[in-house]
C-alpha cells in the first residue's frame, strides 16, 4: 500500500475577540491508496476544520500552523502555490459537503457544474463532457440523466443533489475523496443508500475516502481505519475492526456504548457526562480527563501521546500503561 | 421558469407592462403617429397656444409646436437617456460591487468609503455641480453624467449580496472542486446577484426619468430644440393659467412613465424573491 496523504502535526487556529480557538491541534494521520479513513467525533471536535485543511480551504480568521505537513503524494499542499494547488482540487482531491442543497449552485443547471468541474481539468470539448456528465450521474444512480442533467438543483430531493453532488466531485476520478458528513441533511431512509453509493464508487475508481461523520454506526459500515477525534486531536485510531471490538481510549468507550448500533435493547442510552470543554482553553494534561470515569492524578498533570495498544492501534491514554487501573 | 406564471396573476405588473409597452411603442413610431414635425412651428401669429383639438390632440404651445409630437418626440429622448445612463451605472456599480465584495481589505474600504461619501450628497446637487462645470454637455455627456454618478447603491447592494454568497457553501464547493477566484466571481457569484440588480434596474430607470426631467427643468440637461418633458413642463409653468396643457401633458407622461417602471420593478422584485411569495 503506498501512502497517498500524510498529515502530520496539523494545528488550524481561528483567531478571534475571545482569544485563539485551536479548532485542530496536532493532527496525523495517513490515507493509503483506495482505503477509507472514517473519522469520527462529536460536534466541536474540530473534524471539519480538519477537512477543510486538507484542501487547504481554511479562511482567515482561520490559520495552519507552519509546521502543519499535508502532503498529497509527496508534495505538501500547505507550502503549494495557489494555481497548482487549484490543478489538484477537484482534479486529484475532491470534496462532497454536508449540506447538497447549499452546496450546489441554486442557479445553474446540475448538468452545467458537473460540465463546469470535467472542464476545468481536462480538455474534454462541452458536447464530450456533457455525454460524460450524463454516464457520471448514470453511476452515481440517477435516475433518467439524460432528462434530470438539466434539472435544477431545487428540482431534486434531497439524496438526489447528494447524488448530484458526488458525480461532480468524482467527476475528475480523484485519488482522494474527502466527505464530509455527507449524510447528516439526508433522510436517514435516503442516508443508507447514499453511504452505499460513495462505497461502491470510490471502489470502483480506486479512491480513497476519508469520511468524516459523528455517527459511529456510518463509519463502522464503510471504514477500513477509524480515528476518534477529541478537543481538536485524534484519542484513538485503529483498524476499524480492532477498534470497535476492543477500544482503549475511555472516550472511545463511552461513544461506543452512547451509539444506538450496539445497545439496541437497552432502554436508555448511556450519555457521557459533561460536554465537550472550549477549543479557547483546553483542560491540562489529558483533554478528556474531566468527563472520565478512570482519570487519576498523571491525567491531568501529563499530556499523553498515542500510545501503542496492539497492530497498527494507539489510544491517547494513560490507561494503556496502566490497565489495571480500568474501572470494570 | 416560475416568472411567467408570477406575471400572468399579478395584476399591477401587467399594468406596468402595459404602460411601458404602450410608451415604448409610441416612442419608435412617433414619426409616423404625430403628423407634425416637434420643431416645427407652423404659424406663430394664430395657432400659438392653441387649445387641444383635432388637429392637436394635446394643443400647441407659444411657438404653435404641436404638443403630442413633442411629448412622443420626448419619451424617445427620455427612454434613450435614462436607458443608456442605468445600463451604464448598473454595469459599473455591478463590477464594482463584485470587486469591493471579493477583494479583501483596503480595496473594499476605499470603494466603500467613496459610496458612502456619494450618497451622503443628494443625487440632484451632485449632478448639478458636475454638469455646472461644462456649457453644453449634449446627449451623450448627459447619459455619461447620469450614469457616473448613480452607480453608488448598485455597488453596496452587490456588494452586500456578494459578502453573503461568499459563505454559501456552494462557494466553497467551488473552490474545493479547483476553481479560480475569477470564475467564482463570474460563473458563481454573478448570476446569483442578477435578481436584485435587474430589479434595480428596472426602479432606476424611473427615478432617472425624474432626474432627466428635473435637469431639463431647470435647463441644464437636454437643451432646446430637442424635445424633453421637463423642459416642456418649464416652458408651460410660465402659461399655466392661460395653457394649462403645455405643462399637464408632459407631466402625464413623466408621471405614467415613472409608474410603469416601478409597477414593473416592484412586480419583478415578488416574482424573483422567494420570501415575498
Amino acid at each position: 500500500m503506498t501512502v497517498l496523504l500524510r498529515v502530520r502535526d496539523l494545528r488550524a487556529t481561528f483567531v478571534d475577540a475571545d482569544g485563539a480557538t485551536r479548532a485542530v491541534d496536532g493532527v496525523s494521520f495517513d490515507l493509503d491508496e483506495g482505503e477509507t479513513l472514517g473519522i469520527v467525533g462529536e460536534s466541536g471536535a474540530g473534524k471539519s476544520v480538519l477537512a477543510l485543511s486538507v484542501l487547504r480551504l481554511v479562511e482567515p480568521p482561520g490559520t495552519i500552523a507552519p509546521e502543519s505537513v499535508v502532503a498529497y503524494r509527496g508534495t505538501d499542499l500547505l507550502r503549494l502555490r495557489e494555481p497548482e494547488l487549484r490543478r489538484l482540487r477537484g482534479s486529484e482531491i475532491s470534496m462532497v459537503f454536508q449540506d447538497p442543497a447549499g452546496s450546489l449552485n441554486p442557479v445553474l443547471r446540475i448538468g452545467s457544474q458537473i460540465v463546469e468541474t470535467l472542464r476545468a481539468h481536462r480538455p474534454l470539448t462541452r458536447r464530450d463532457a456533457r455525454g460524460r456528465a450524463i454516464e457520471l450521474l448514470g453511476l452515481v444512480g440517477m435516475p433518467d440523466p439524460e432528462r434530470q442533467i438539466d434539472a435544477y438543483p431545487h428540482e431534486l430531493s434531497g439524496g438526489l443533489q447528494q447524488r448530484a453532488m458526488i458525480a461532480m466531485a468524482l467527476s475528475c476520478e480523484p485519488r482522494v475523496l474527502v466527505a464530509d458528513e455527507p449524510t447528516a441533511a439526508l433522510d436517514v431512509t435516503v442516508q443508507a443508500q447514499i453511504l452505499e453509493l460513495l462505497a461502491d464508487v470510490t471502489r470502483r475508481m480506486g479512491t480513497a475516502l476519508l469520511l468524516i461523520s459523528h455517527n459511529l454506526g456510518v463509519v463502522a459500515h464503510l471504514a477500513d481505519r477509524v480515528a476518534v477525534m477529541y478537543g481538536g486531536q485524534i484519542v484513538e485510531q485503529g483498524p476499524a475492526a480492532r477498534l470497535f471490538a476492543d477500544p482503549q481510549h475511555p472516550y472511545t468507550v463511552a461513544l461506543l456504548a452512547a451509539a444506538p448500533l450496539r445497545n439496541e435493547k437497552a432502554d436508555r442510552l448511556p450519555a457521557i457526562p459533561g460536554a465537550v470543554p472550549s477549543a479557547v482553553r483546553w483542560p491540562t494534561g489529558c483533554r478528556f480527563h474531566p468527563r472520565c470515569a478512570h482519570a487519576w492524578e498523571r491525567c491531568a498533570a501529563e499530556v499523553p501521546p498515542l500510545l501503542e495498544a496492539g497492530a497498527a492501534h494507539g489510544a491517547r491514554c494513560w490507561l494503556v500503561t496502566a490497565p489495571e487501573r480500568r474501572r470494570p | 421558469m416560475s416568472v411567467a406564471r408570477a406575471v400572468r396573476r399579478d395584476r399591477r405588473m401587467q399594468l406596468g407592462l402595459l404602460l411601458v409597452g404602450a410608451l415604448v411603442l409610441l416612442a419608435v413610431f412617433a414619426p409616423l403617429l404625430s403628423g407634425y414635425d416637434p420643431a416645427a412651428q407652423p404659424d406663430l401669429v394664430t395657432r400659438s397656444y392653441a387649445p387641444p383639438s383635432l388637429a392637436h390632440p394635446f394643443g400647441t404651445d407659444f411657438y404653435s409646436r404641436d404638443l403630442f409630437s413633442r411629448v412622443l418626440h420626448g419619451a424617445r429622448i427620455s427612454l434613450s437617456v435614462a436607458g443608456l445612463a442605468v445600463l451604464l451605472s448598473v454595469t459599473l456599480g455591478t463590477a464594482l460591487g463584485l470587486a469591493a465584495g471579493m477583494a479583501p481589505g483596503w480595496i473594499d474600504g476605499l470603494l466603500m468609503r467613496l459610496v458612502d461619501a456619494a450618497l451622503a450628497v443628494p443625487r440632484i446637487f451632485l449632478v448639478l455641480v458636475v454638469v455646472g462645470l461644462w456649457n453644453d454637455i449634449g446627449l451623450l455627456g448627459l447619459v455619461l453624467i447620469l450614469g457616473l454618478t448613480s452607480w453608488f447603491d448598485t455597488t453596496r447592494l452587490v456588494r452586500a449580496e456578494v459578502l453573503s454568497l461568499r459563505s454559501r457553501e456552494f462557494i466553497h464547493a467551488a473552490r474545493a472542486l479547483g476553481f479560480g477566484a475569477a470564475r467564482i466571481m463570474g460563473r458563481h457569484v454573478l448570476p446569483n446577484v442578477a435578481s436584485p440588480v435587474v430589479v434595480s434596474a428596472t426602479l432606476g430607470i424611473g427615478q432617472m426619468i425624474l432626474l432627466e426631467a428635473g435637469l431639463s427643468y431647470l435647463s441644464v440637461g437636454i437643451r432646446p430644440p430637442t424635445p424633453s418633458w421637463g423642459q416642456m413642463i418649464a416652458e408651460g409653468q410660465t402659461a399655466m393659467h392661460a395653457a394649462p396643457w403645455v405643462a399637464v401633458f408632459p407631466g402625464l407622461a413623466i408621471v405614467l412613465t415613472v409608474l410603469g417602471f416601478s409597477l414593473i420593478g416592484d412586480g419583478m422584485r415578488r416574482a424573483l424573491d422567494p420570501r415575498a411569495r
